[in-house]
């Protein structure tokens, strides 16, 4: 049966891919005639009095987590999660649900988006049953069933179809009739839980998977997020690793990928994370699958579907590594460094160049010198990996990493992963993060697109709104101004974006500007991170304090390091004062180093004051103690996409 | 997990999937062989193995690549059936949940239930507020003031702002989220400000400067230019929503309703520890001794 189940769901595809093509190709090709002065004009009025109106630029950043699994993980299932997608999509609409543990649970605040991504590999084909196509009705069975459930009766047709399934007496004619029967994949029922909660406007539900590519225990997976409805996403069975159906290598993903939108005319990307866990993988300059130099093919095809990086997620944080950046004091943080995702083999650290975000930005300038293509070309999400539905990265208010793990007095002397090399302990996951997303509305096509221009921003929680511009033109009075946003789009380009034609004897200006969580922490600092690639061929990083709060008190010392903001966490009432820091921060910085024949990016990271780490909150809500090397207070942080100059 | 490990399972599984293998590539030789148990392969399996292949990758399969697939579908096979010989299948939790998520959606596709009565929706659209109801909104102008002094800054604003020549951007300090906000909800509010400064300025009157109103940021004016209310969404609008809401609570009530007939199938049989966990089923259960 499963087999004539397929093809009918195939040539369902195929009647699908037909009605559809004709919608989505009017948008392509459309001829809008010669444009003259006159109706140039009427096209583009002057600009009306009051400021806000006509533009359409985003005003506001849209939170929310690329990255959550629910009970269709096996893993998350073998876990103990009992949530199904729909509670995903529910909790982090907002409301109250019972997690798997049995704890009441809901957020803070709803998050505007989430993506369920659920592992692909295992997630199969289920059996189901469907009823009403004129083939079954033509059967005497399938009549009666079908009239059953139509008169309210499913419940007892369910028992006489199972039954007759247990013994062998399901009728042949059903089986077998096209159309009468289809099979049901976990992935439709995933669909349809996003399909069902996705509320334009208000919530964004993305239909997504994770692929999970895993071989050795290196960590390579990608999340897969569709910009369509479930008419699209639908038509295909996602991407698995298992071979020979599936693939461990990402080329393959992309090739997925590609045929996807070939078919279907629809929009992906991919997002990769935990490079942390790759032991050297994620960023490579040799692909491990070939052991040959990452040539311009896989450069061209990454640069295409990668244009996002889930920088920081539950299992430990992947901007930087204090290792590869020693005088950055803030990159020893949430660090998870002792080997790969199982620790069957251990970190070694010549791995770590190809594993963290920074580094992997550096490398992607190298690349693109001698390829053409920045393959590591990539904006910076966080997202939290929760394996619980419960997208929670408040440290507050946080459920673990997997079902077993949420609140209780033991958790925090669990072991997470124990290998006989090392032992990772759930103390160590980190309570993060969301992706924010400049997007014009809340909608799956305005968040999609603003994912593929890179306009969004990594947190580890928090919800600071974090603005950043670069342009050759900006002056110290737009740092002054009301909205200081319309000169940053006016005269430069955001997040994500690229500059090049560097004028003569002129370095890049930064617009930059943060603004804390309105119910969180009062802000450190702001930094712009600067890599380079030098003439002589070497990788060069510098880290910028830019603004900072408290500035009566705090100077520059003669070291160029600014003091510590101070620290006013009380560890045993799990509390903090915002009488440190300030609420906004705001400069325009010029590159006091630029070289214009040097390939650079440049990339915002937005501090807050301490606060207390979930460790801090378990350790007073069920009144345990921490073992000492637990650390109890944090400095949550964002991290922009870059914005990456060009020479030529 | 544990027993996966042990070299003796290894040996004794591997030496039977050779027995296995053996008598299924050479069906007519061998001792034993009218007795050994057959793998069919069928022409319908390769066109299935092809299907899916090309579900997978939206295109048939390279010759070679059927091959593969054949190979790796018979092994797939003859392993499975090794390991449910040798039970591995029980006790296992992932097999289980597993099984149980397929009677779950089995379950739930056969109750799918028919299209809602109109006359229900009616009802529906009459009970159920939350379904039906669009959220207040509100558009408002804001001058920002900082916390320090910003009690006394605010209240000469205030003042000022009541003369309508005034103009709110000679008034206050800069702040990031902007100062007209248009057509926001509560929530959209709270998420931006914070849930009491939300709540408050859903409470403000029209065409006038109030405040100051408090925010995480600081202390705001607020002058709201448009407050339209709650409102029902016309019957049309909502419909889907609705026949959604009903066909989810038949749908929990038929699960329910199955649960219940495939558990009558069963004797419980429950230890004294057991019995008081299984609530009101305790009464189902048989004691054990």
């Amino acid at each position: 049966m499963t087999k004539m189940l397929l093809q009918v769901l195939s040539s369902a595809s195929l009647l699908a891919l037909s009605l559809g093509m004709p919608a989505w190709a009017q948008g392509v090709g459309t001829d809008i005639g010669t444009l003259d002065r006159e109706a140039a004009e009427r096209a583009f009025p002057r600009p009306p009095y009051s400021p806000p109106a006509g533009r359409n630029f985003p005003a506001r950043p849209f939170f929310g987590d690329t990255h959550l699994h629910t009970s269709f993980s096996m893993d998350a299932g073998a876990f103990g999660a009992r949530l199904t997608p729909r509670d995903g999509y529910r909790f982090a609409k907002g409301e109250e649900l019972t997690a798997s543990s049995g704890q009441r649970v809901k957020l803070a605040r709803p998050l505007d988006f989430l993506v369920v991504a659920d592992h692909s590999d295992n997630m199969g084909f289920f059996p189901q049953l469907f009823a009403g196509k004129p083939e079954m009705l033509a059967d005497p069975t399938g009549r009666r069933w079908y009239d059953m459930i139509q008169t309210g009766k499913g419940a007892d047709a369910a028992i006489e179809i199972i039954v007759s399934f247990s013994q062998g007496t399901f009728p042949k004619a059903l089986a077998s009739l096209p159309g009468s029967s289809a099979y049901r994949s976990a992935w439709q029922e995933t669909i349809k839980a996003a399909e069902e909660t996705n509320d334009p406007g208000h919530f964004t539900a993305f239909i997504g998977y994770e692929w999970t590519s895993n071989t050795g225990g290196n960590n390579l997976h990608r999340n897969v997020i569709f910009r369509d409805n479930g008419m699209k996403a639908g038509l295909v069975e996602p991407f698995t690793t298992l071979k020979p159906l599936g693939s461990d290598n990402p080329r393959d993903l992309w090739k997925w990928l590609a045929a996807y939108e070939e078919k279907t005319g629809g929009d992906v990307l991919a997002i990769a994370h935990n490079g942390n866990l790759s032991n050297g993988r994620m960023f490579p300059m040799i692909e491990s699958f070939t052991g040959q130099p990452v040539d311009r093919e896989y450069s061209e095809s990454r640069a295409r579907w990668e244009r996002l990086y889930e920088a920081t997620q539950i299992k430990g944080d992947g901007e930087a590594h204090p290792f590869l950046s020693p005088n950055d004091e803030f990159a020893n943080f949430e660090k998870w460094d002792k080997g790969n995702l199982d620790l069957s083999e251990l970190k070694k650290p010549e791995m770590l160049e190809y594993e963290y975000a920074r580094s992997g930005l550096k490398l992607g300038l190298k690349l693109e010198q001698d390829l053409g293509t920045n393959p590591y070309k990539f904006g910076m999400i966080g997202s939290t990996d929760a394996h619980t539905g419960l997208a929670t990265a408040d440290e507050d208010n946080y459920f673990g990493k997997t079902s077993a793990m949420e609140p209780s007095p033991e958790r925090t002397s669990h072991a997470f992963i124990k290998s006989e090399k090392a032992t990772i302990y759930d103390w160590e996951t980190s309570a993060s993060g969301y992706a924010a997303v400049w997007a014009t509305e809340n909608t799956r096509e305005a968040l999609f697109d603003a994912m593929e221009r890179r306009e969004t921003y990594a947190t580890t929680g928090p919800r600071m709104l974090v603005r950043f511009f670069g342009g050759w033109d900006f002056e110290p009075a737009d740092a002054q101004s009301r909205s200081p946003a319309v000169a940053g789009y006016q005269k430069g380009v955001p997040m994500g974006g690229d500059l090049r034609n560097a004028p003569p004897g002129r370095s890049p200006g930064f617009l930059v500007a943060a603004l804390k969580d309105p119910i969180g922490a009062n802000l450190d600092r702001i930094q712009i991170v600067k890599g380079w690639l030098t003439g002589d061929g070497r990788l060069e990083e510098k880290v910028y304090d830019v603004v900072w709060a408290d500035a009566d008190r705090r100077k520059l010392g003669v070291d160029g390091k600014l003091p510590p903001v101070g620290n006013t966490v009380n560890v045993a009432n799990a509390a903090w004062t915002n009488t440190i820091g300030d609420p906004e921060l705001i400069t325009l910085w010029r590159d006091p180093e630029f070289n214009p024949a040097q390939r650079a990016f440049y990339y915002a990271r937005v501090l807050e004051i301490p606060t207390p780490r979930w460790t801090a909150y378990d350790a007073k809500y069920f009144g345990v103690q921490m073992p000492r090397e637990v650390p109890t207070s944090i400095q949550e942080r964002a991290y922009t996409s870059p914005i990456w100059y060009t020479p030529g | 997990m544990r027993l996966l490990k042990e070299p003796l399972l290894h040996f004794v599984a591997i030496g039977g999937l050779l027995f296995a293998s053996h008598a299924a590539i050479n069906p007519g030789g061998g001792r034993g062989a009218n007795t050994a148990p057959a793998i069919h392969l069928t022409a319908a399996d390769a066109e299935w193995l092809k299907e899916m292949w090309t579900r997978q990758w939206r295109r048939p399969p390279t010759d070679e690549e059927l091959r593969s697939l054949v190979a790796d579908h018979l092994k797939e096979e003859v392993l499975a059936r090794e390991a449910r010989a040798l039970e591995l299948d029980v006790g296992d939790t992932v097999v289980r949940r597993r099984l149980a998520q397929k009677m779950t959606f089995l379950l739930d596709d056969t109750i799918r239930t028919a299209e809602p009565p109109e006359a229900e929706l009616r009802t529906l659209y009459e009970m159920r507020p939350d379904l039906v109801r669009a959220a207040a909104r509100v558009s408002f102008s804001q001058v920002f003031f900082h916390r320090e002094q910003g009690d006394d800054r605010a209240r000469i604003s205030l003042a000022a702002l009541s003369n309508a020549a005034a103009l709110p951007i000679d008034h206050g300090d800069r702040l990031l989220l902007g100062d007209t906000f248009a057509d926001q909800d509560e929530q959209a509010l709270a998420n931006l400000f914070g849930a009491d400064f939300a709540r408050k300025v859903m409470t403000l009157p029209v065409g006038q400067w109030s405040g100051p109103v408090e925010s995480g940021y600081g202390l705001h004016l607020i002058k709201v230019t448009d407050a339209p209310p709650s409102r029902a969404l016309p019957f049309t609008e909502v419909r889907e929503r609705l026949a959604h809401e009903w066909r989810r609570e038949r749908q929990e009530t038929a699960n329910a309703q199955v649960y219940e007939g495939l558990l009558r199938k069963y004797r419980l049989v429950a230890g004294a520890a057991v019995r008081p966990l299984l609530g009101s089923r305790a009464n189902l259960a048989e004691g054990q001794p």
